[in-house]
């Protein structure tokens, strides 16, 4: 197949589609980009003509082509202290909330769709700094249902472009540098437990239960309604009172289901049990 | 809580479904409610379907709402029974299911709404307007460009009686969707 070219009508449908089925709006000037990854999807699943991808898009029953185009559309590369405003309002006003009424206890974090290991070792190294000196011990829960990742994440040695954003002072406290990488040093390692999890196993997540937050970014846009209702369920069990339920910047737990509450925080909105 | 939801999945292992949707009618739980519409759902089949259908009518605009979830969730396999509802005597039932039918994921959705435009075409008598124009808004969702000619016949009989502003714009924004195809 040659290079996809889309009209500026096709353009133009399949930006609406996308921004009414997602609140995701592509201008008009992102063309080839849009184009681009059309193309590899179209490419994938063999289709020849754009009508007739796009009538796939908006027919398959489980909706998950949308998902998948939206995903690739929304460059879904990982790395640490991604969605920063978001970290920071879960280090400097959520954790502080959390750790109010904890005591002397144990903070429970779980990062479901972990992927390479960014987000929890990232979770670690907040927790490291806002908990240091309080008493207040903790632990990061990352899971994933891919083990090639998760072999990845075991390994935590990353590339330049994962680290670009780790505050240079956290990059000298708790990375190594090793080889052209970076190597994340066993005092944050020694508090993110890594392990395979599908979420939508009902058994095996009737046992992770007691976590005061959980990051889900990015990850349940992969489900279809009624699995990503029935997660948010399991969610909702596996938090404590009070607890609260991270998503990526582009979901809305409001369009899941109606069980969580909104709370407006200075830097993000996020989701409490 | 654990206690209603190992209930709720007894009652879905033993294809209990009354007692599940007596739970999701009754209950003031957000949650167990939720719980029991999940297990609704990933039951499925035609008792739930038209216990779903049953909560359509209800007063609870909640209970409405989660309704049309579930009837756009599992409507593929019952796209007959949700024509049926196109002719409801409650416009309001009529208008919901329109608004189904958009959104259940599948090309032949589209059959009930083209059915229901050709025979209010062929009768030359418009249904009320909000009707009417969720059918349209429905047609810009699921049709195609094949269906131009309908349109245009659905044009000629609102321009054919008062040529209600709202009609004529929901008709053109079916027309603008279905062009840019």
């Amino acid at each position: 197949m040659g290079d996809l070219t889309l009209s500026q009508a096709e353009f133009h449908r399949l930006a609406e589609y996308i921004y009414l089925k997602t609140g995701i709006r592509f201008e008009p000037g992102k063309e080839y980009y849009v184009a681009k990854r059309v193309e590899k999807r179209m490419r994938e699943l063999d289709f020849t003509g754009f009508g007739r991808y796009f009538n796939y898009l908006r027919f398959q029953p489980s909706g998950a082509e949308i998902e998948l185009l939206v995903n690739s559309l929304t460059v879904n590369e990982t790395y640490f202290f991604r969605e920063y405003s978001q970290l920071k309002c879960f280090a400097e006003e959520v954790v502080p909330l959390l750790t109010r009424d904890l005591g002397g206890g144990r903070l429970k974090v779980w990062s479901a769709g972990c992927s390479t290991g960014e987000e929890p070792y990232t979770l670690a190294i907040i927790l490291l700094e806002m908990l240091a000196d309080t008493g207040i011990t903790f632990e990061v829960h990352g899971t994933d249902i891919n083990t090639n990742v998760l072999r990845a994440a075991e390994r935590a040695c990353y590339g330049d472009r994962a680290v670009k954003d780790v505050p240079e002072d956290y990059l000298r406290k708790y990375f190594r540098r090793e080889g052209d990488g970076y190597l994340v040093l066993p005092v944050v390692k020694k508090n993110v437990r890594l392990y395979r999890l599908n979420l939508n196993d009902g058994s095996t997540m009737d046992g992770m239960r007691g976590f005061h937050a959980i990051f889900c970014r990015n990850v349940l846009i992969y489900f279809d309604d009624c699995s990503r209702r029935e997660v948010a369920l399991r969610f909702y069990r596996s938090l404590e009172p009070g607890g609260f339920i991270f998503l990526g910047h582009s979901e809305s737990m409001s369009r899941i289901t109606p069980i969580f509450k909104l709370r407006r925080f200075k830097e993000a909105i996020i989701y409490q049990k | 809580m654990d206690e209603v939801f190992e209930l709720i999945k007894r009652y879905a292992a033993s294809g209990n479904l009354k007692e599940i949707f007596s739970l999701i009618a009754e209950t003031r739980d957000p949650v167990i409610r939720e719980a029991a519409y999940v297990q609704a759902i990933k039951t499925g089949g035609t008792e739930a379907v038209e216990s779903f259908i049953s909560l359509l009518y209800s007063s609870e605009a909640h209970l409405r709402n989660l309704a049309v979830e579930a009837l756009q969730e599992l409507g593929t396999g019952y796209i007959d029974r949700l024509e049926k509802l196109l002719c409801d005597p409650d416009p309001d039932i009529r208008i919901i299911s329109f608004n189904i039918l958009a959104g259940v994921r599948n090309e032949t959705a589209a059959g009930p709404v083209r059915r229901y435009l050709e025979g209010i075409v062929a009768a030359g008598v418009t249904d009320q307007e909000n009707v009417l124009a969720a059918a349209l808004e429905c047609m810009g969702e699921l049709g195609g460009p094949e269906d131009a000619a309908l349109l245009d016949k659905v044009k000629e009989l609102i321009e054919g009686g008062d040529g209600h502003p709202y009609l004529r714009y929901a008709l053109q924004q079916a027309r603008e969707k279905l062009w840019a195809i």
